[in-house]
């Protein structure tokens, strides 16, 4: 017999969607500054700051995600 | 005859055969990009340098050889693409059907413009005579990608029957329609999550 706890809904994988790129975001914003601070790359910097920037717009994005649909189950 | 279990959950195993059968097919996928990841990772454990000698050029860094900012873009696109997927579901579930026409149109194009932007980094590969089998970095990059491309081309069919001809069943059985978009949604899911994981391997590390 397969559980219930076991499958996921769309809410939940998305949630997990969501966190995976605001981990990708953060580490990419993480790895572009550091090659700035290597390299004196502007570019980099900027595109690291962008970065850091959508890693924080996907956490807000990912809360108002949660309180919308918190009515909706997880499985 | 109608399918039974379609909405409504099976007793004996608490959910609905699509979402079981998702499920099942997903755990499959996992195995078979897990296998191509294991692959890039022995590979690159045994090559003597990384990634190597291509085109008569020798690079020390995958980001000299892959366009890193095109690749963003791309990651940035898929990313879009699962939040108006999951917008078109969400419509669905607020009995919304314009809006989810709208979100579902949306997440096509996305994926549509994200095999452009793939096809032109080929293109760009191809010219500078960067082919699979130029080297072991070439080789497992084409079809690690390659693979993905097929599976966003695979999620575009399905999706397009949805929006199209598939969506007269809004009118017929809405339940199964929400039910058949959020399995949609959990492979699209799925797809964009290989992204996340393949971008920051093939083009950073």
């Amino acid at each position: 017999m397969v559980k219930k706890e076991f499958t996921l809904s769309l809410k939940a994988f998305h949630i997990i969607f969501i966190v995976a790129a605001t981990l990708l975001a953060f580490g990419f914003g993480g790895w572009l500054i550091y090659y700035h601070i290597e390299n004196s790359s502007y570019t980099f910097l900027f595109l690291g700051l962008i970065h850091l920037i959508a890693g924080v717009g996907l956490i807000a994005y990912g809360k108002r995600f949660l309180q919308k649909l918190k009515h909706v189950s997880y499985m | 005859m109608d399918i039974p279990y379609t909405v409504e959950e099976r007793p004996d195993t608490g959910l609905n055969n699509a979402k079981l059968g998702i499920w099942l097919f997903l755990a499959s996928e996992v195995m078979l990009f897990g296998g191509l990841f294991s692959a890039y990772i022995f590979l690159r454990i045994g090559a003597p340098e990384w990634p190597g000698t291509m085109a008569g050029q020798t690079f020390a860094t995958s980001f000299e050889v892959l366009n890193v900012p095109i690749g963003t873009f791309n990651t940035f696109v898929l990313i879009a693409s699962s939040v108006t997927m999951v917008m078109s579901w969400a419509s669905l579930m607020m009995k919304d059907f314009k809006k989810y026409k709208l979100y579902m149109g949306l997440t096509i194009l996305l994926a549509l413009a994200f095999l452009v932007v793939k096809g032109f980094e080929y293109g760009g590969k191809f010219s500078a005579g960067m082919f699979p089998s130029e080297s072991t970095f070439l080789a497992i990059y084409f079809t690690l990608t390659g693979l993905h491309g097929l599976h966003v081309i695979g999620g575009i069919v399905v999706n397009a029957y949805f929006w199209g001809p598939g969506a007269k069943m809004w009118e017929t059985d809405p339940d199964r329609f929400t039910n058949r978009i959020e399995i949609a949604g959990l492979y699209w899911h799925f797809v964009d999550l290989v992204w996340i994981f393949l971008f920051p391997t093939i083009y950073l590390l």
